[in-house]
């Protein structure tokens, strides 16, 4: 994500030291700093929140946050929180490189800071995008310090796949917006202090044209959160109700009518953000679940792993060729479409070396695999499915004609 | 692990890019599939001599340029999308790989700068007659030592340019195991014959060996570590060109989407093309995500080596096989005929997916590997 460029604030870049002492800095700071992966403190998986009741979600979402938000805090203090963003915005003014370092080697501990993705890197694609200087040190401070958490408002009951058609109305009031609609599907919308969110700011006949972008403050009358319970019987995203919630001035996000242009900066950088996560390694799992149950030597077993680890491993390599700069077409749907296929493929072959165990959730071995398997058909769906991302590779990535 | 490419291999790129765009259009490989030595010697000794192509990653001691497995991948990606008909897998991976494995410091000494120059064409001579897999303990050469020296009699076949090759580097059997012999192509006692390849841009022959005289290259009876590692760098090499092979027919498939017309739109603006199209550029970049991590670990880190050419010889091949078949399917009736360059890219798809073991077997591989090594 090319964010310092965007802010124009290249100013202390030129005295921050070189790649390689700074990768080696923060080399050693995870080595002191970072639970290892497999080990007991491992939270790398912690945002795949979910509970079989809401007090159960709700106790696990908050642990989720509580974690991330210390880890999120740590790295601030040691300087190494989205370095390359303005001081003014929370970050050091580094280079653009700097975060790239950080990322990598985050993803190779046992942490993660997912749960806090759409502040860490919607918001920051938005406003740096779309956004004023005044906004950026306004919304981007708390979010780095893991002070804040966002959550985004886009899918209605009528526009999933086909946000053109938003209804949620913003209209203009003394000092700001008033904001009345429903949203549907959000995830993490119980602790956000903040959402991205897209209303209609003209008529309905616009279409896209009568679109903004908003922050909204999730934390104020009018505001009518309900969890929706998924698949799995657990709870995840929810149904959001608006009624005449208010956005001060400061909130619009781009221009007004812009909302379809900060859209896409916004869908952009979450299918880079879904494909480009760091997830737990569900492969390496899988491969300790096949020594374990001894069937190393079966080979319809062997074929089912190295599918597997083919298709992780190559999401993985493709992330670093476009990470060094490699020209892939349509980037963004590539790793987002690859991860959800990882996820299918893994969770479903790890039920097939499950065999019986498979049939019930209440063996150690397959609880947590149960769990991933009744999450997959959700990564083929958020973030935009699988038929949409395809429609954005052939269309903006091949130049197929619409 | 390092992806970015140096200014100077993105000029290597398109340096070859230029050259192969000159010199092997598909007219000229259409020619080259009908004559008998199967490419064209002067562009060979172009490639090889003028643009030095040929000595890449030998080292300077021997005449090469010293470079290594990620500026040899970029050519063999380039030459795998024009279907580059030349002694380049045999000589250059095959043969030039196992010299420098075995590490016999005289032969190096007499074959590789000749190779590098591109004035001699070698080549490995490892399956027997018929091969269903690559199995080395079923090598059908004898050697035996006389007072004159060392001769070997038997039969190989698949072997890659063999009914060309100046220098044949022959896997035979001694009472010490399998080692490597040097002999020479147009020596008494050896006899070459084409074999009918699906593949008619590369070739192969059979070769019938009668007491014929031979040179051991490194020790007697210490060729299988060094086939060992010979393979995985011929599978990522390999895995290098089907993914310039799969781009390439890709490519050919999109532009010709966007302009064929059917129900009175581009046919490329059904959707079933469309995701077809988008599930095959997947194919392709996470092949060469393999492939281009693999050519890194070949230059970088050897111990990774197994692992990382067992995950291209697990994908690469077929995504070359996947993306040239379904490109036949876009192009619709016109992509069956014998005009059309279609086949040619899913003929050399097919056959390149058997070389250096099957897609099936480098999964098995892959696995075992992966399952041995203790992660968890
Ligand atoms: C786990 C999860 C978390 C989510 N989190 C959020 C969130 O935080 N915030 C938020 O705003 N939303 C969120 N969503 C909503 C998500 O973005 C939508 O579900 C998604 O965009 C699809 O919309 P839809 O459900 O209305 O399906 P529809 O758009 O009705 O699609 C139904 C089917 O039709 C297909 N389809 C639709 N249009 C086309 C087309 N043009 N071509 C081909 N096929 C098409 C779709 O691919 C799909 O298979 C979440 C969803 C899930 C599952
Ligand atoms: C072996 C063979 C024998 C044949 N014998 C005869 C014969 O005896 N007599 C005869 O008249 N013809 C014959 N044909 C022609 C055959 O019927 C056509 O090749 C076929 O109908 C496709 O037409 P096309 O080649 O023009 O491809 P196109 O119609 O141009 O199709 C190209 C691609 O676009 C796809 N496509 C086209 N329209 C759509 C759409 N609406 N939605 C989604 N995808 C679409 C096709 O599926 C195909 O993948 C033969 C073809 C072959 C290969």
């Amino acid at each position: 994500m090319s964010i310092s460029s965007a802010a124009g604030s290249e100013a202390g870049s030129e005295d921050f030291e070189d790649r390689a002492t700074f990768t080696a800095r923060v080399r050693a700071w995870f080595e002191a700093n970072a639970p290892r992966r497999g080990s007991a403190e491992d939270f790398s998986a912690v945002h795949v929140v979910s509970g079989q009741t809401v007090e159960e979600f709700n106790e696990r979402e908050e642990h989720a946050v509580e974690v991330t938000r210390n880890w999120q805090r740590k790295l601030y203090e040691a300087g190494l929180a989205s370095p390359s963003w303005p001081t003014e915005c929370g970050g050091q003014g580094a280079p653009e490189w700097a975060d790239e370092v950080v990322l990598a080697e985050q993803s190779r501990w046992g942490v993660s800071t997912k749960m806090f993705a759409v502040g860490l890197e919607m918001a920051p694609a938005v406003l740096f995008g779309h956004g004023s200087a005044e906004q950026r040190a306004h919304y981007l401070p708390p979010i780095v310090r893991g002070e804040q958490t966002w959550c985004q408002l886009l899918s209605e009951p009528g526009a999933g796949s086909d946000l053109a058609n938003v209804q949620t109305r913003a209209t203009p009031v003394e000092g700001g917006w008033s904001v009345s609609g429903q949203k549907v599907w959000t995830s993490h919308a119980g602790g956000a202090e903040y959402a991205l969110l897209i209303a209609r700011t003209g008529t309905r006949e616009e279409g896209r044209k009568g679109l903004s972008c908003f922050a909204l403050r999730m934390t104020q009358p009018g505001i009518d959160i309900r969890p929706l319970r998924q698949m799995s019987g657990g709870y995840h995203f929810n149904e959001v109700f608006i009624d005449g919630a208010f956005i001060p001035e400061i909130g619009l996000i781009g221009g007004l009518g812009d909302g379809w242009l900060v859209l896409r900066t916004m869908l952009a950088s979450e299918r880079a953000a879904i494909g480009g996560g760091t997830g737990a390694r569900s492969s390496t799992q899988l491969i300790g679940l096949v020594r374990r149950l001894g069937l190393q030597d079966d080979e319809g077993v062997r074929e089912i792993v190295a599918a597997a680890v083919i298709r992780e491993r190559t999401l993985d390599f493709t992330r670093f060729r476009i990470a060094a700069g490699h020209r892939v077409a349509a980037a963004g749907s590539v790793t987002k479409l690859l991860y959800s296929e990882h996820a299918r493929l893994s969770s479903e072959a790890a039920m097939t070396v499950l065999g019986l165990a498979g049939t019930v959730a209440d063996d150690p071995e397959s609880a947590p695999w149960i769990e991933r398997l009744l999450f997959a058909p959700g990564l083929r769906l958020g973030g935009g499915t699988d038929e949409i991302q395809r429609n954005t590779i052939a269309e903006r990535g091949l130049g197929l004609p619409r | 692990m390092n992806f970015a490419f140096t200014d100077e291999q993105n000029e290597l790129r398109r340096m070859v890019h230029d050259f192969l765009d000159e010199t092997s259009p598909e007219t000229e490989v259409r020619r080259l599939a009908e004559t008998s030595l199967g490419y064209d010697p002067d562009i060979w000794l172009r490639f090889a001599g003028e643009l030095g192509l040929a000595g890449l990653a030998i080292p300077e001691e021997y005449g090469g340029a010293g470079y290594g497995f990620v500026e040899l991948g970029i050519v063999l990606e380039e030459a795998g999308r024009t279907l580059f008909g030349a002694p380049l897998l045999s000589s250059v991976v095959l043969a030039a790989s196992t010299l420098l494995a075995l590490g016999d410091k005289s032969a190096n000494a007499d074959y590789l700068p000749a190779i590098a120059a591109g004035t001699t064409t070698a080549t490995l001579a490892f399956a027997p007659p018929s091969a269903r897999l690559v199995d080395t303990d079923a090598v059908r050469v004898d050697a035996t030592r006389d007072a004159r020296g060392w001769t070997l009699t038997g039969t190989t076949s698949y072997v890659l340019d063999g009914h060309t090759a100046d220098l044949l580097l022959v896997v035979a059997r001694t009472g010490a195991g399998l080692s490597v012999f040097a002999v020479d192509g147009a020596a008494p006692g050896v006899a070459r014959t084409p074999q009918q390849t699906v593949d008619q841009t590369r070739r192969q022959a059979t070769i019938v060996l009668d007491a014929a005289a031979a040179r051991l290259v490194g020790d007697e009876g210490e060729a299988c570590a060094a086939l060992a590692g010979v393979f995985d760098l011929a599978t990522v090499a390999l895995g290098a060109e089907q993914v310039g092979g799969a781009a390439r027919v890709l490519e050919q498939a999109v532009e010709y989407a966007k302009i064929r017309v059917q129900f009175g739109r581009p046919i490329g603006s059904f959707q079933s093309i469309k995701h077809k199209l988008a599930d095959l550029h997947l194919t392709v970049e996470s092949a060469r995500s393999a492939a281009y991590h693999a050519l890194w670990v070949a230059a970088e880190s050897p111990d990774e080596l197994p692992e990382a050419a067992s995950l291209v010889g697990g994908c690469c091949g077929d995504a070359f096989v996947t993306t040239a078949r379904e490109n036949i399917q876009v192009h619709g009736g016109i992509g069956f005929t014998w005009e059309h360059p279609a086949h040619l890219y899913f003929k050399r798809a097919h056959s390149s997916r058997l070389l250096f073991g099957t897609p099936a077997q480098h999964r098995q591989r892959l696995a075992r590997l992966v399952l041995a090594a203790s992660t968890d």
